[in-house]
């Protein structure tokens, strides 16, 4: 069994405009050690599934099914419907998680030192000297200089990037196995992104723990990830090792996705200047159609055998095509 | 594109004053947001200016178009220099200059209507009756409705749509209501202050079709700002890159791209994520050490020289100027 295994997660949120499905029968595993890229754009439903295996969605607000089962140890724990106190132990000390602001997890009124020592506490029986030098050695491995005097700064004392670190520490600080990072370099500029991707690169290398990263961003998936799962719409819609994905894409929404970037790399007017653009809009999760959610922007429905009244009427199966690498289209071995 | 300038900026600076926060508002110094650049926007010229956040792009952006006071320097627009208009003598000429803004959420006004929001503009400038002769009352409104349609058609709306508020589109498609407005009064010049930052790549690609295609049916010149270097390459024909408020390099897209000379440049691009796995692993990445310094208190001689690789002695003390290397422009004393 994989360290992770998420298996037919739903997450619905009822809503007075009707039934949202933001996660709709998602299935996936992870290995100790890897990093599983889930990259879609905004809405496709990163940010809930992550949300759901943590048990940060309010049981309220949020109807959530299906199963997530990770390793503790020789244990096997079963994380939907888990007690909320023993998801407490689980969270921040087997799995922690990082987020796009840094000010959601750091608090503006403490010293960050404060902060990484209680997060060190709160899950290990010592004195609080010995939390104090593990996060001084914490702030110190992720590059913040002078990180004995600098444990007595807060958070707004810091630049973006700089709390970014802060936060990847504070994280660390129980030594993970699984690290969720939910768009960690969004906002930021991409000079100080590429200070943080190297910093996770080295990082992960060093502690050997796993990566959830969820963004939106395929250029930031193509240096990190070794596997990539791409969502539309609620659903895991293409699955691969990253070469694969990007050398032979699958699905067409993956394909239009990586045809519509604009690539520097390129030299200008290549390619003809114009971008391949996707047309129209994602669909709303409240009306998603009985087919493929995808079939209103594709340009390959035709191709099917069936014609798109079959995309329109039958959702595919997510469905392995070559060795490892799925893909939930009709397309016969989907041929693009 | 003609090699007549319709804008011509030169030394242009635009200071913020930084005052404490007592209630004796002092002033404590300068943030020198836009400290003296220089360049000539052509007639039917698309001029990318790209950095990083708090560079100066935007105050660069809106002390061209004087909602800004400049500090000081110069701005000619069609040869008129206009540095020391009052709002009156600027008010024929804001026909003419017309700024897209970022963030399609904001920038709306959420109680007016698309059709309000799209036609105030010429409500504003009295022109209300193009093709209407003169007349105010049902005429003139069915005139702007008819005007205020085409442009929706134009920018890719549905015209049925005139009625809908704000909220009801989504980002792309509010994206498009700004260009609209901005188009509405057949203008001549547009800043584009990062217009596709803040949507989803496959639509970014669409908005960035759209104003390539407008440039060319309304005989537009652009000064596009992004941060984002691959956007702007395949819009743009020269690209400018600032960095704490100066211009360090300005050259022709393709120039810039394939032969960077300013060492900031360089690692600009380098950052950029490539989304090639296979490219990505393989190419040589500069990771800059450090944050960006603070525009209230630049560095003396270069400002780019406390994160630079290759200072020396007289980048400490002599600032460098823009001069001719190969095609391009660059302020530095040891260009690449
Ligand atoms: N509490 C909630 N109530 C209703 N809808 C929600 C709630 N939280 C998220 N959603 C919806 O679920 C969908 C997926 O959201 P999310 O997972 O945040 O997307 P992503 O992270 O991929 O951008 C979105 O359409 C979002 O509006
Ligand atoms: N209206 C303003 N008043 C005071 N300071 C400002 C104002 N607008 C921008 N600044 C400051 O000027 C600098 C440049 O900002 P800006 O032009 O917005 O940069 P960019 O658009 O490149 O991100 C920043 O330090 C910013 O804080
Ligand atoms: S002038 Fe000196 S410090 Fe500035 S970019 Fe050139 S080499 Fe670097
Ligand atoms: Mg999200
Ligand atoms: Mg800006």
């Amino acid at each position: 069994m994989s360290f992770l295994e998420v298996n037919d997660l739903h997450v619905e949120f009822p809503t007075s405009d009707g039934l949202v499905k933001a996660v709709d029968g998602v299935t996936f595993a992870i290995e100790r050690g890897e990093t599983l890229a889930i990259v879609g754009e905004s809405g496709s439903g990163k940010t809930v599934t992550n949300l759901a295996l943590m048990g940060l969605l309010s049981k309220r607000a949020a109807r959530i099914s299906g199963s997530a089962v990770i390793k503790r140890g020789d244990e096997d724990v079963e994380l939907i419907d888990l007690a909320d106190e023993e998801m407490r132990q689980i969270r921040g000390k087997n799995v922690a998680m990082i987020f796009q602001d840094p000010m959601s997890s750091l608090h503006p009124y403490y010293s960050i030192g404060d902060q990484i020592i209680e997060a060190h506490q709160v899950h290990n029986d010592v004195d609080e000297r010995v939390s104090k030098a593990r996060a001084i050695e914490l702030l110190d491995m992720v590059g913040i200089p002078d990180a004995s005097e600098r444990i007595k700064a807060f958070p707004h004392q810091f630049s973006g990037g700089m709390r970014q670190r802060v936060m990847i520490a504070m994280a660390l600080v129980n030594s993970p196995e699984l690290l969720i990072a939910d768009e960690p370099t969004t906002a930021l500029d991409v000079t100080v992104q590429a200070q943080i991707l190297k910093l996770l690169r080295e990082l992960q290398e060093e502690l050997k723990m796993a990566i959830i990263l969820i963004t939106h961003d395929l250029g930031v998936v193509a240096g990190a990830a070794d596997r990539v799962n791409v969502m539309y719409a609620g659903k895991i819609v293409e699955s691969a090792p990253v070469r694969d994905l990007y050398a032979n894409p699958l699905m067409p929404y993956t394909h239009g996705l990586l045809a519509s970037i604009p690539r520097m790399d390129r030299r200008a007017g290549e390619s003809g200047k114009r971008l391949s653009a996707i047309a129209g809009q994602p669909p709303s999760l409240i009306a998603l159609p009985a087919g493929c959610a995808f079939v209103p922007r594709c340009t390959f429905s035709n191709r099917v055998s069936g014609g798109a009244s079959r995309c329109e009427s039958s959702m595919p199966a997510l469905t392995e095509h070559v060795p490892g690498h799925f893909a939930r289209c009709h397309l016969e071995g989907a041929s693009l | 594109m003609s090699e007549e300038p319709i804008l011509e900026v030169s030394n242009l600076q635009k200071f913020f004053p930084i005052t404490s926060n007592s209630i004796f508002a002092r002033v404590k110094g300068e943030n020198k947001a836009v400290n003296g650049i220089s360049f000539t926007l052509r007639r039917g010229e698309t001029l990318g200016l790209v950095g990083e956040s708090g560079c100066g792009k935007s105050t660069a952006g809106r002390t061209i178009l004087k909602l800004y006071e400049p500090t000081s320097g110069a701005i000619r627009f069609n040869g008129e220099e206009i540095t020391n208009y009052s709002t009156r003598k600027m008010k024929p000429l804001r026909t003419k200059m017309q700024i897209i803004f970022q963030d399609p959420y904001s920038s709306l006004n959420p109680r007016h209507s698309v059709g309000e929001i799209i036609g105030a503009a010429f409500t504003i400038h009295g022109l209300a009756s193009i093709g209407g002769d003169g007349a105010t009352g049902s005429s003139g409104r069915s005139a702007t409705k008819r005007l205020v349609q085409d442009l929706m058609e134009r920018v890719g709306l549905n015209p049925e749509h005139y009625n809908r508020y704000p909220h009801e589109f989504s980002g792309g498609q509010r994206q498009r209501i700004g260009i609209a407005r901005a188009l509405a009064l057949k203008p001549e010049f547009i800043v584009c202050d990062e217009p596709v930052s803040a949507l989803d790549v496959s639509i970014q690609a669409q908005v960035v079709n759209l104003l390539d295609d407008l440039k060319d049916d309304f005989g537009l010149s652009y000064l596009f700002i992004a941060h984002d270097l691959s956007v702007v390459q395949h819009i743009s024909d020269r690209v400018a890159v600032m960095y704490l408020g100066k211009i360090v390099e300005l050259a022709p897209t393709e120039e810039i791209y394939q032969r960077p000379h300013h060492p900031y440049t360089k690692a600009l691009l380098s950052a950029i994520p490539i989304p090639d796995p296979v490219l990505e692993s393989s190419r040589e990445q500069i990771v800059l050490s450090g944050d960006l310094p603070s525009p209230a208190n630049p560095p003396t001689g270069c400002v780019f020289n406390t994160r630079c690789w290759k200072a020396q002695p007289r980048c400490f003390s002599e600032e460098p100027v823009l001069q001719v290397v190969d095609k391009s422009e660059v302020a530095c004393h040891y260009p690449e």
